[in-house]
């Protein structure tokens, strides 16, 4: 048998949902464990250096100075750089802090969070870079992987291919591909949030008066949300169509499809994803792939007044 | 003679810390910090975001 491929593994600014992604592949993990060898974990072994491999895994996204130092030895001792989970690919859920200073966001924790007793700001700590960004804005990148985390089975083949150095056999679907819901046309007349009413489990959120992402999200999770009679809100990030087409942007995908589906004006889900930008886009806001389409305006519209209704 | 003892990082747990031990001259604890070295600003992030959105933003805090 050929030496096991060394696999190396460092998290950056995340939430170690995608180390757990890991454990989820359950009995398949010895399987794995038959190719490779994981020779740096965090999250299970205790070896501080950063150490030579194969393939370098990093979940997170670039926040602090630490991780940007990170993912540059990552970088320099491992022979491919596999970006895995939406943090590392766009940013991840702490994207969202887009619209906000760096100073902002320290304040908020620290100076005037009521619940906390100190009013400093840390000071010996890895110092804050100017935002949030997506592993490639410091890194160079082989092979990407989002899901937040990625569901087993995805990470299963992501391994496998990196180790045994073939392509992928990865799907290219939207969620809506592995929705159970029917798409189907309706005299919906307005827009309703996931807790107003009653929904029908078999039909589309969208065909029911609900914002759903699914038709604008990359497949990298098999769907589980809408099974529960979630909507989805896109934490795989954008689907391909969007990433690789200047004219595709989520906000008008959407308001188009749902349109066609319900009694509901276009213009009127435009300006409802607009107001609620800072939920519809929270996971991957970070990431260059929205700022050459209409959604370079993201800023504008998750700066505007309180969204209208029901926010936290 | 006074030395500082440091664990970092600190391995086995979820994110980033460091933890530092202080000890006097006679070898005695003079203090012991445990440093969070990750800041995401979920305080804010949150602020505006639709409610029904909480309870799986929030999961993303902490993964494990
Ligand atoms: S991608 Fe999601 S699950 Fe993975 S570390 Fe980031 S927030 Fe956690
Ligand atoms: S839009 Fe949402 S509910 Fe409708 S089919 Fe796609 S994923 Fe399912
Ligand atoms: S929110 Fe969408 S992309 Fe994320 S797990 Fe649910 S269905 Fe998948």
């Amino acid at each position: 048998m050929s030496a096991k491929a060394r696999v190396s593994i460092e998290w950056l600014s995340g939430c170690s949902g995608c180390e757990l992604g890991i454990v989820d592949l359950h009995e398949k993990l010895l399987e794995v464990l038959d190719e490779i060898e994981l020779v740096r974990i965090p999250i299970l072994m205790d070896v501080k250096e950063y150490v030579a491999a194969d393939v370098g895994i990093l979940t997170g996204s670039i926040r602090t100075e630490h991780d940007r130092h990170a993912a540059r030895e990552m970088r320099r001792l491992c022979k491919s750089i596999l970006a895995f989970g939406t943090c590392p690919v766009y940013g991840g859920p702490h994207s969202s802090a887009y619209p906000h200073t760096t100073d902002e966001l320290l304040d908020g924790a620290y100076r005037s969070n009521a619940s906390t007793v100190t009013s400093e700001v840390p000071t010996d700590v890895p110092r804050l870079l100017a935002g949030n960004r997506p592993l490639d804005s410091e890194i160079e990148v082989d092979l990407y992987l989002p899901g937040c985390p990625p569901h087993p089975a995805f990470i299963f083949e992501a391994l496998m291919s990196l180790v045994r150095g073939r392509a992928p056999g990865i799907g290219r679907h939207s969620v809506c591909f592995r929705c159970e819901r029917k798409m189907v046309k309706t005299d919906r007349k307005t827009l309703r949030r996931a807790f107003e009413g009653e929904f029908d489990p078999e039909i589309c959120f969208l065909s029911q008066g609900c914002l759903c992402f699914g038709s604008v999200t990359l497949d990298r999770c098999l769907a589980p949300c809408t099974k529960v009679g979630v909507p989805c809100f896109s934490c795989g990030g954008p689907s391909e169509p969007v990433i690789l087409e200047p004219q595709k942007d989520v906000r008008s995908e959407v308001a188009l499809r749902m349109s066609h589906l319900t009694q509901i004006p276009e213009a009127e889900i435009v300006a409802e994803i607009e107001r609620q930008a800072k939920t519809h886009f929270a996971y991957a806001m970070a990431s260059p792939v929205f700022r050459q389409k209409p959604t370079f305006l993201l800023k504008k519209w998750t700066q505007s007044p309180t969204p209208a209704g029901g926010t936290a | 003679m006074s030395r500082t003892i440091a664990i970092d990082p600190v391995t086995r747990i979820e994110g980033h810390a460091r933890v530092e031990i202080e000890l006097d001259d006679a070898g005695k604890v003079r203090s012991s910090a445990f440093k969070v070295m990750d800041f995401r600003g979920f305080e804010t992030v949150l602020r505006g975001m639709q409610v029904e959105m909480m309870p799986t933003v929030t999961s993303r805090i902490c993964g494990t």
